[in-house]
């Protein structure tokens, strides 16, 4: 243990020194990490770099090593700007009409980042002269502030102490909040509810569809998501005072989580009119709550026969 | 948490009872009251306290994580959703957006969560939480962090950081996936900033602190406009209060001890500073809202016109005021808690005026910089009861409540050293009787404030879950929904404009990626359901315009004929009046059936209470409905064909 320290202490200066660089770096890895497949492990990497790397250095090229704020805050103001470098990129990317896409992002706050390390760079270097004159000094002194306060104020933040109650209670919360949602994902709950619709599963309707002399086939399909099985009837009319049968409905009874795919053949009606066609679809034995009627589905189309004159035909 | 989760997990099963809300509730005292204790106590250790204050932040993110862990649910989340989509879709900033048009000019936050998305391969939502728990807990930390700015001590600042967690909107609606909740964060952020540029000296660090504060104050520009606003008014604020000579100056140039025999510099330059940031960032907020989103202003003032209207016309018996808790689902302590909230908020803010007083008499508060600063805040947090007006008005209410979550920022920097003091009297009273009720006493005020804060900030039905409530927003998504919603993508494409209500919308107009545009004067096509059958629909304009502006489907959900929405609005907030219900029974009663023979209306699609209608629709100004034609003698027979 004894020997760690001493390296941690001998590494420390180092690290304080070109800190600005080495965040630089570990952000520019930060391509290496999208290589890995999408998932937490990923996320866990990515997201503290992400986050931390261009504030961090953004703190760096704005204070200087003496007033830069430490522990809670600096984690605080490195995260929150390492959130608004992404907007700023966002914006740079756009007003230079650049698309928005994971690589040019990556580049461009890595441009930022180099700059901004630069900056910091400098400043510890022309600082460094500074600093032993200037650090008997408290760290920000105001005036105003009443001495009982002030030691509080000024009393150090970024201590080990500070820092690993910091983490043990963010690992502590973290824990709470991860736990409450596996036990809030795992209890039994109601089902959800079931449905059924109908569709028409053809080209898509723009207008009149156009049977010919041979008629037309107009695919449809019955989607049951229901937990249990359903006994249908299935009708088709012609629309109009009064309604016609168009086919002769027939009874089908699909199963829970079943679809059932069918088609309506239309014969070409006698003359050029529009005609609409319903084709429904009834529960036999399935009461609509808000109508207190059988519960029915049903879709529409018009039809024409497009050889035949309009001449005749109103609405 | 194993209560909150109990509680949410009784609510899902019953439309509301009052075991969830006990439940709910006494799961949230046991985390954060023990907390709030630890912090109060003397002998915590200044490190511990921050390390407690972020587990608060964290903790007090579980009613709101649980609430939607998966996807969107809240009203706005499913706008901003849909932004956040937008730039990872397209690759460009400034994409219209159907549900709430004006978040598309604010792209702070999905920029963000779209490059965290890129980042870290993360689903839209997966990278919003982790955003939305960094700005949580940043936030609680910011309130503390200010707190201390102010000079007030690590445990002071750390109780008020946990006074400001009452307020009505932190557990849920600054939780949210919206833009406010990043803004928030950043505008407390800025303020610290602000007030560290204002006290530091010349040469020790305030030209440092100014570029941040800069900084920040700019990313929440381009993130929120209310938000925006109110920094520059608090800063405004602020700086008006260290330039009234009583407040800010000491009247004589000092020697400071602490700065080396340098003179204290004048307070002149520290107002200069104050007034210099402030109209930077007013100057930015001017530009963004002048070249970038230049329809701010309009979309913002009709809740303060309305309001102050409508305040007008309840104190002239000319209007009613709003019904609070009209047919909520809140059990009644919850709303007698809420009642409570101002009236406890106003003792202990004159306990805390006349703590400042007393400060100001035995010399604890000197003219200068930390009293000017303190005054500032001080008379922001006395803006919350004014505001509290306002929540009699419909339209000033949600003003009023986002109001809030600023205003307890002062107002927590005034009440915060009144309950410490309190604390300490009662720590110092030999009878054990009188400490321990005093401490009861506060730990009862915390509980009530936490219970009616919240429950005066968001309806129960947004906070809880539970069974599909028609009209509700939070409770309106269901699977029929979800599947139309991916079938009608599937089958159409996206960015379709659609008619459709407010509720439907939501859905299809963030996971389906459709133009699901609210109506307008311009185009009040709420007047497609109201029409009654066979009468031409009014305007006569109404039709075309759906046609130059190429609408093309139309999705109704049967149950406005039926049930009226729990919001009381169908399509936006402002509905007109002549939707307004007339009794129990909505005004699509018998309405909807009309478009199965519209001629220009084909239904493609109907599931149990959604019926999808393709547009065809005619251009000549008639409005006219059209009806199918006659039928002309015996029409031919045709055959189902099963098993193609």
């Amino acid at each position: 243990v004894t020997a760690t320290h001493e390296v941690l202490r001998r590494l420390k200066p180092l690290w304080l020194s070109v800190w600005p660089l080495w965040t630089f770096v570990v952000f520019a890895g930060e391509f290496a990490v999208r290589l890995l497949p999408d998932g937490y492990m990923r996320a866990a990497v990515a997201a503290p770099i992400l986050l931390l790397g261009p504030g961090s250095l953004t703190l760096g090229a704005i204070f200087s090593h003496r007033r830069r704020p430490e522990g809670v805050s600096f984690f605080c103001y490195a995260a929150l700007l390492g959130v608004l470098w992404s907007g700023f990129a966002s914006l740079t990317l756009y007003a230079s009409h650049t698309l928005i896409t994971a690589s040019s992002t990556y580049w461009c706050l890595l441009i930022i980042c180099a700059a901004l390390a630069i900056v910091a760079e400098a400043r510890i270097v022309l600082g460094r002269g500074k600093g032993r004159r200037a650090a008997r000094y408290p760290e920000v002194l105001n005036p105003d502030l009443s001495d009982a306060d002030g030691d509080d104020v000024e009393a150090p933040e970024g201590s080990v102490g500070a820092g690993f109650s910091s983490i043990v209670a963010v690992v502590a919360g973290l824990t709470l909040l991860v736990g409450g949602l596996y036990a809030y994902d795992h209890l039994p709950r109601p089902a959800p509810m079931g449905y059924t619709w109908i569709d028409w599963t053809g080209p898509p309707i723009k207008g009149d569809i156009s049977v010919g002399p041979a008629g037309t086939k107009l695919s449809f399909q019955i989607v049951h998501r229901q937990s249990d099985t359903t006994k249908f009837l299935l009708s088709a009319t012609w629309l109009g005072s009064p309604p016609q049968s168009l086919a002769k409905p027939f009874t089908l009874t699909i199963g829970p989580d079943r679809i059932f795919r069918g088609a309506l053949f239309v014969p070409p009606p006698p003359d050029g009119c529009t005609y609409r066609i319903v084709v429904a679809l009834t529960a036999a034995h399935q009461i609509d709550a808000l109508t207190r009627k059988p519960q029915t589905w049903s879709i529409n189309a018009d039809v024409r026969n497009p050889r035949k004159p309009q001449k005749a035909c109103s609405s | 948490m194993a209560a909150i989760v109990r509680g949410y997990n009784i609510a899902e099963a019953t439309l509301t009872s009052t075991s969830e809300f006990v439940w709910f509730w006494l799961g949230m005292f046991l985390l954060e009251l023990p907390v709030a204790g630890l912090i109060a106590r003397r002998a915590t250790p200044r490190a511990m306290r921050a390390a407690l204050l972020a587990f608060y932040g964290l903790v007090s993110y579980a009613p709101k994580l649980l609430r939607n862990p998966t996807s969107p649910m809240f009203h706005d989340e499913f706008a901003h959703w849909r932004a956040t989509y937008e730039i990872l879709s397209t690759g460009k900033l400034f994409q219209p957006n159907p549900t709430i048009p004006i978040i598309a000019r604010y792209p702070g936050l999905h920029a963000a969560t779209a490059s965290l998305v890129h980042a870290t391969g993360l689903s839209i939502w997966q990278a919003a939480t982790v955003l939305l728990i960094l700005f949580h807990v940043t936030l609680i930390l910011g309130v503390a962090a200010l707190a201390q700015a102010l000079g007030f001590n690590n445990r002071t600042a750390s109780l008020i950081a946990i006074l400001y967690g009452l307020n009505s909107s932190f557990l849920y609606f600054d939780a949210q996936y919206a833009y406010e909740s990043m803004a928030i964060t950043l505008v407390v952020w800025t303020l610290v900033a602000y007030v560290w540029a204002i006290r530091s000296p010349w040469g020790q660090g305030r030209a440092a602190w100014s570029v941040l504060t800069v900084v920040l104050s700019a990313g929440t520009v381009i993130t929120h406009h209310l938000s925006t606003f109110t920094l520059v008014l608090i800063m405004a604020l602020a700086s008006v209060a260290v330039s009234v000579p009583w407040l800010a100056t000491t009247g004589r140039i000092v020697r400071d001890r602490w700065q080396e025999g340098r003179p204290q510099e004048s307070w002149a330059w520290t107002a200069v500073t104050a007034w210099s940031l402030t109209l930077i960032t007013a100057l930015m907020a001017g530009a963004w809202f002048r070249f970038v989103a230049p329809t701010t202003w309009s979309y913002l003032s009709p809740f303060l016109g309305e309001g102050l209207s409508q305040l007008t016309q309840v104190a002239t018996g000319t209007g009613a005021a709003r019904h609070l808790f009209g047919a909520s689902l809140s059990p009644v302590w919850e709303q007698k808690s809420a009642y409570l909230v101002p009236l406890l908020a106003l003792s202990l803010a004159v306990g805390g005026l006349l703590l400042i007083r007393a400060w100001i008499r035995d010399g604890h508060l000197p003219r200068g910089r930390r009293r000017a600063l303190l005054f500032g805040f001080v008379m922001l947090g006395l803006v919350y009861f004014p505001s509290t007006i306002f929540i009699l008005s419909p339209s000033g209410a949600e003003g009023a409540r986002r109001s809030w979550s600023f205003t307890w920022i002062g107002f927590s920097v005034l009440v915060g050293p009144a309950a410490v003091w309190l604390l300490d009297w009662a720590g110092r009273n030999r009878q054990r009787w009188v400490r321990i009720t005093v401490r009861l006493g506060l730990v009862a005020v915390l509980a009530v404030a936490l219970v009616g804060g919240t429950a005066a900030g968001l309806a129960a039905y947004y906070r809880l879950p539970g069974p599909f409530l028609f009209g509700s927003d939070a409770r309106s998504v269901t699977p029929e929904l979800v599947a139309a919603s991916q079938w009608f993508s599937a089958r159409f494409g996206t960015r379709n404009n659609i008619v459709t209500d407010r509720y439907t919308g939501l859905i299809f107009g963030s996971f389906g990626a459709q133009n699901t545009n609210a109506p307008s004067a311009a185009l009040p096509f709420y007047n497609l359901y109201l029409a009654k059958p066979g009468i031409p629909i009014e305007p006569s304009y109404l039709i075309p315009a759906l046609s130059r502006e190429h609408y093309t489907y139309m999705i109704v959900d049967e149950r406005m004929a039926y049930d009226l929405p729990e919001l009381g609005v169908y399509f936006t907030s402002t509905d007109p009046v002549e939707l307004q219900a007339h009794g129990s029974k909505p005004v699509f009663h018998g309405r909807l059936g009309k478009f199965n023979t519209i001629q220009w209306m084909v239904k493609v699609f109907q599931s149990d209470n959604y019926s999808i209608y393709r547009l065809i629709l005619p251009t000549a100004q008639n409005g006219h409905q059209g009806k199918p034609s006659r039928s002309r003698g015996r029409l031919p027979l045709g055959k189902f064909l099963v098993g193609q």
